[in-house]
């Protein structure tokens, strides 16, 4: 061993061996096993204990239900479902008599499982925190309060798991995210598993398919598939006579599903892929990469990055004086890049924006966005995503008329919300029939560092396609 | 040609980040034995606390707890006193936080003579998990542009752009790893500091003040955290996680350059940021990190002593 | 601290004919104690009506475990009795507790079979063979990729070749996953052990740095970024089907205790004396004619391979494997815990491996914060048990009996003066 200062190094060690040579080691040590399995037990006892203390302390009519059903509920995974579901008719059936039909006491629980430690997590909660104070506000789902539960995923797919497990115990009415496309894929399991519809940001296009996700009818998106962005923003590109492109995109699950799905629709329209440039995640120094790009013949660029990248790309741009067209997912474009740019360095951008708050029909919004939250970064997509999430719960919670999840898919899937039957929505959308959803989007360009819309794309209204 | 020199340059720029990211943490394992493994976070903490002094951004402000304890509620909002400010406000502060108390508090109770290191690199683990967490908790996960000194400009010679910023970055981050080589190798304190690293017990049969050594290590640590802050949160921006990656770089850089010196990290950082551009450029961008990698894993095997080190007696 | 781990050594060795009987009187107390205790703890679990009294009867029984362990030298015959009470009840709880529990739990209990057997590793090559690993996350991977990939005829492209890789029973899969991270740590062990403490440390993590590249980069095998659904509907073993999430987890905890099994004999063994005089003082090993380096690539690759089989059971538990699980914050996770359960002990990982998987789930309803909570307990726990909860507990144990020893003496002292004065 090399230290700085090798004579106290060659001390340490003599030293580290006279006290080890000492010592007598004994084992077992089987109590320590048992106190960390007390943990393990204490952990969970507590959890249970909570439990039965929140259902006592809720309707008492319902709490020895509960209990009882769960003591003995099988192993299999349904279980608890059958027993909300039961439990939920039971209620429904003796609350015929009285009008408090909420799912627990005069509020609804709501579940939302998000990445805390991510700027898509926390726009995601932010937004939905504006809508659940709004429509509380104004008496809440059908009189009943909604009372959401924020837990962290940490953004890793098998805590986000167990987090979602956890939560479909405590039978919430819905599933509010997760945002991160490989962590959803793997908690979404254990949604559809307690049959609790879940509403996510996530984009990946595995989620809503249904030959890869079990034939789940509890997912919903609250924004386009990538898949469905690239379609929608394929014949813009065409249109500004691209006929090839470079790519640059985060090697990470993000950019690469985006690089993916991009690729497939540019090969369906005929334009070739020249350089297939990865990112690395937290990458500062993108100059090698950009050079690459400045060596490419194609005729633009198209760039697929999360907000730190994609900063840090198009200062490299600028820096390097690069004048090609850039066309990009969201991100490119989201007012959260901009605010990380040099000044003028996200000009001449292009994106598609399934949802973007510089969109006009969201100038009233964003204000009152700046109003409610007036500490937080200015919305992004993610933010619109949480936010309607909890409108479009509520407007088909109102067309069920009850709070019986079981039936939101028959409810949703295909679907149309319009601004008029819910402004909270704040655009008409319409779900397919494996959750995905149709609106209209927008190409968003930068001007002097703000974001306006060049163009709107109209809804794909393929739905009749996409099995309705 | 003018896109080597173009990615050398920024390659260059990027290495003196990872060096000064670097010295720090070198310093402190030559002089006390103290592994730190929050030494990225320790570069992220002093970065918010600019921006908190220096902007006052409604996203980064002061944490409410704060006034309780300072009373700057009376005096109504901080001004704003920018970044150069803020930075010069900062330099006490974090050495007093970073130096003095992490000293005090941590490596003096963990990092006991003839001792295990296991324990306190484990707590600065921990440390480093805390500084994150509470940073994400309370100035939230959306990273924060963070004003460059040196401004934004860039200069084009040629068909090559060069930022005045990179510029600046590489000045004084030569500069002052060579000031601090100059200072440890030329002035009496520094002799001083460099015996009681290298054998504390001899030097404390010589008379010289060991304890109080180590000390100034831990203050110039802190004092080197917070220029490295300054100078790189511009490229990195100001973010709750930011200190993961440096840190690891700065690690790279530090063992590939040569513990034992401190121009080691110079060099290392250097290296490591040519490596990745060259790398990024020539081979695959995929693999960019790898080259660094595989390097660290060949000097540890072949050149313990680092690339710019100096040889020292082995124990195996 | 020397002389309080030896002591009670002495206590074994000198002072049995002198104690006997009144040892016989207090121990037979202890065991009796002790049987009650573990009794209480494994069965009260069961079922989910539990209120506030019978938690307290239930804290108290356990308190009453760790009394008798703590009072009980481990030499004599009562030691051996609890000793072993404790441990069948350990075993016992484990077994009994998921009875009547949800999937969430039973998933928490997974990922600590899971983790504790990647930990046990962790520890055979720490606390045991001395050296620090970094890359057991790695090597997680690595047993988790290989499961994966031999699960289901899939058709993988390597620098422009492509083949179809057999389907492969999934216990086989599994020894597969753990021969080839052995295999992969010979790789890196072979030219990294002759480094020491932190050099091997960075070394290892460069190490997990590049498997995570490697993973992440070629997609042709491993699927990149993405990562790669691995539903357990279809996994069943000897006819017991393992996707119910109770069956899966019996199936861990089998393998758990065997890794526990097997870590206990090897360091029982001739090989384990080897390991502990190697981490001991080397140098001295070395002139006894200990081979080290082949004695520290042994341990390494053990390690290695329990988390290669651990990766295996994980990729199925979780049911989706992508590079970011592998990532080097996973394997700092792990050493954590093996430190701050106690190194060179072997149920100190299984405490650490549940402070970092079922205490900072739980942990998570102390709200945003919780994961400040946790490092400030990470770093308040090194600072007053720098040896682990199990190093400290050994410590504490010597230190009681120390002191119960010297009453003990006392006592007999006045007795025999009391009978000297009779006559």
């Amino acid at each position: 061993m090399i230290l700085g200062g090798s004579v106290t190094t060659v001390a340490r060690q003599a030293e580290k061996g006279e006290t080890r040579m000492t010592k007598v080691s004994r084992w077992p040590k089987p109590l320590m096993l048992l106190a960390a399995l007390s943990l393990v037990a204490a952990a969970c006892g507590d959890d249970d204990d909570s439990e039965t203390a929140e259902t006592s302390g809720g309707a008492t009519t319902e709490a020895p239900v509960e209990t009882t059903a769960d003591t003995t509920a099988p192993e299999t995974t349904e279980a608890p479902v059958e027993t909300t579901a039961d439990t939920s008719a039971g209620t429904t059936e003796a609350s015929v008599a009285t009008t408090a039909e909420c799912p627990d006491g005069d509020s609804v629980p709501v579940a939302v499982p998000y990445e805390a430690n991510q700027p898509a997590g926390e726009n995601w909660r932010l937004g939905l925190e504006m809508a659940v104070a709004e429509i509380n506000d104004a008496g809440g789902i059908l009189g009943c309060q909604i009372v959401p539960e924020f837990q962290d995923t940490q953004a890793d797919p098998d805590v986000s798991k167990q987090v979602v497990a956890d939560m479909a115990e405590g039978s919430p009415y819905v599933f509010l995210g997760t945002v991160f496309s490989s962590n959803t894929i793997v908690n979404m399991v254990e949604a559809q598993r307690a049959e609790i519809p879940m509403f996510v940001g996530a984009e990946a296009p595995a989620i809503t398919n249904r030959e890869e996700n079990g034939d789940n009818d509890f997912i919903y998106r609250t924004s386009f598939g990538v898949d469905t962005a690239a379609a929608k923003f394929i014949d813009y590109i065409v249109d500004q006579g691209v006929t090839s492109v470079d790519m640059i995109y985060k090697n990470d699950e993000f950019g690469a599903g985006g690089r993916d799905a991009y690729a497939a629709a540019f090969d369906e329209v005929g334009i070739a892929i020249q350089l297939d440039i990865q990112v690395q995640p937290d990458q500062i120094d993108l100059s090698s990469e950009v050079a690459q790009l400045a060596g490419g013949e194609a005729d633009a660029i198209f760039a697929f990055m999360t907000e730190i990248e994609t900063a840090a790309f198009l200062d490299e741009v600028q820096a390097q004086a690069l004048e090609k067209p850039i066309y990009g997912g969201d991100v490119l474009s989201a007012a959260s890049t901009i605010a990380l740019v040099q000044p003028g360095a996200a000009d001449g951008t292009q994106t598609h924006a399934g949802l973007n708050a510089s969109a006009p029909v969201f100038a009233d919004w964003k204000e009152a966005y700046a109003a409610f939250h007036p500490s937080a970064n200015p919305p992004d997509h993610n933010s619109i995503k949480g936010y309607t999430a909890v409108y479009i719960v509520k407007e088909i919670t109102e067309r069920i008329g009850s709070f019986d999840n079981s039936q939101f898919s028959d409810q949703l899937h295909c679907a149309t919300i319009t601004v008029d039957d819910e402004p909270g929505v704040l655009l008409d959308v319409s779900y397919d029939a494996n959750g995905d959803i149709d609106r209209e989007s927008y190409i968003v360009g930068v001007v002097n560092g703000v974001g306006e819309i060049v163009a709107t794309v109209p809804p794909l209204g393929n739905l009749a396609d996409r099995g309705c | 040609m003018s896109t080597f020199v173009q990615i050398s340059f920024s390659g260059l720029a990027t290495g003196a980040i990872f060096a000064l990211a670097a010295v720090g943490f070198a310093l402190l394992w030559q002089t006390a034995g103290a592994i730190n493994f929050a030494h990225g976070e320790f570069i992220a903490l002093p970065a918010v606390i600019m921006l908190i002094l220096g902007e006052q951004r409604p996203t980064v402000g002061v944490p409410e707890w704060v006034p309780l304890v300072g009373g700057t509620e009376v005096g109504g909002p901080l001004p704003e006193i920018g970044i150069v400010a803020a930075f010069v406000v900062t330099i006490p502060i974090a050495v007093l936080l970073l130096g003095y108390v992490f000293k005090v508090s941590l490596v003096d109770r963990l990092l006991t003579p003839g001792g295990d290191d296991i324990p306190l690199v484990i707590a600065t683990i921990g440390l480093g998990l805390v500084i994150r967490e509470y940073l994400r908790v309370e100035f939230g996960a959306t990273p924060q542009q963070f004003p460059s000194v040196f401004g934004t400009e860039v200069w084009r010679p040629g068909r090559i752009a060069i930022s005045v910023d990179d510029v600046g970055i590489l000045v004084v981050s030569v500069a002052v790893i060579l000031a601090l080589q100059l200072y440890l190798r030329r002035t009496y304190t520094g002799w001083q500091m460099e015996a009681a690293a290298q054998s504390p017990n001899t030097a404390r049969v010589l008379g010289i003040p060991v304890g109080r050594m180590i000390l100034y290590t831990f203050g110039i640590n802190a004092v080197l955290v917070t220029v490295a802050a300054l100078l790189v949160t511009p490229t990195t921006n100001a973010r709750w996680d930011g200190g993961i990656s440096l840190g690891l770089f700065a690690f790279t850089a530090a063992i590939i350059g040569g513990f034992n010196q401190v121009r080691g990290a110079l060099f290392g950082g250097f290296l490591v940021g040519l490596l990745q551009n060259w790398s990024g450029y020539y081979l695959s961008s995929a693999y960019r990190d790898a080259l660094p990698l595989l390097l660290m894993i060949l000097v540890i095997l072949w050149r313990p002593q680092g690339l710019f080190g100096i040889a020292e007696e082995r124990t195996i | 601290m020397s002389t309080v781990t030896s002591a009670p050594a002495g206590l074994g060795d000198g002072q049995d004919t002198v104690t006997a009987v009144e040892r016989g009187a207090v121990s037979w107390r202890l065991v009796v104690a002790a049987v009650v205790a573990t009794a209480l703890v494994v069965t009260l679990p069961v079922g989910r009506s539990q209120f506030a009294g019978i938690m307290w009867l239930w804290a108290l029984a356990l308190v009453g475990i760790v009394g008798c362990n703590l009072l009980v030298p481990l030499s004599s015959w009562t030691g051996i009795v609890v000793k072993w009470m404790t441990l069948a009840g350990c075993l016992a709880f484990l077994v009994v507790f998921p009875i009547g529990r949800s999937d969430s739990t039973l998933l928490d209990l997974g990922l600590f079979a899971v983790f504790g057997i990647v930990c046990i590793g962790t520890n055979l090559v720490h606390g045991f063979a001395g050296k620090v690993s970094l890359a057991q996350a790695g090597f997680l991977g690595i047993g988790a990729y290989v499961s994966v990939l031999l699960d289901d005829g899939r058709e993988v492209a390597i620098g422009g070749m492509s083949t179809t890789l057999p389907n492969v029973p999934f216990l086989l899969a599994i020894a597969i996953a753990g021969l080839t991270s052995m295999v992969f740590s010979v790789l890196i062990g072979f030219p990294a052990l002759r480094v020491q403490g932190p050099w091997l440390a960075f070394v290892t993590l460069a190490f997990n740095l590049l498997v995570f590249l490697v993973l992440n980069n070629e997609e042709g095998l491993t699927g990149g970024s993405r990562g790669i659904r691995i539903p357990r509907d279809d996994v069943d073993v000897f006819g017991i089907d393992l996707f119910p999430s109770r069956n899966y987890y019996y199936f861990c905890l089998v393998f758990l205790v065997a890794a526990v099994a097997v870590v206990w004999w090897i360091v029982r063994s001739p090989w384990g004396r080897a390991f502990k005089a190697l981490r001991d003082n080397p140098a001295r090993a070395a002139s006894l004619g200990v081979d080290i380096r082949t004695y520290t690539l042994l341990a390494f690759s053990i390690g290695a391979g329990l988390a290669g089989v651990a990766g295996a059971l994980y990729a199925r538990l979780i049911e989706f494997v992508d590079p970011r699980g592998f990532y080097i914050g996973q394997s700092f996770d792990f050493f954590l815990a093996t430190v701050v359960g106690g190194l060179g002990t072997l149920v100190g990982p299984l405490i650490g491996v549940s402070f970092i998987t079922v205490l900072t789930d739980r942990l998570r309803v102390a709200g945003d914060y919780y994961r400040v909570w946790f490092g400030l307990f990470v770093v308040v726990m090194m600072l007053v048990a720098p040896k682990g909860v199990a190093g400290s507990f050994n410590l504490l144990r010597a230190r009681i009996q120390k002191r119960l020893h010297k009453r003990l003496q006392s006592r007999l002292r006045q007795r025999r003066r009391g009978t000297r004065e009779t006559p």
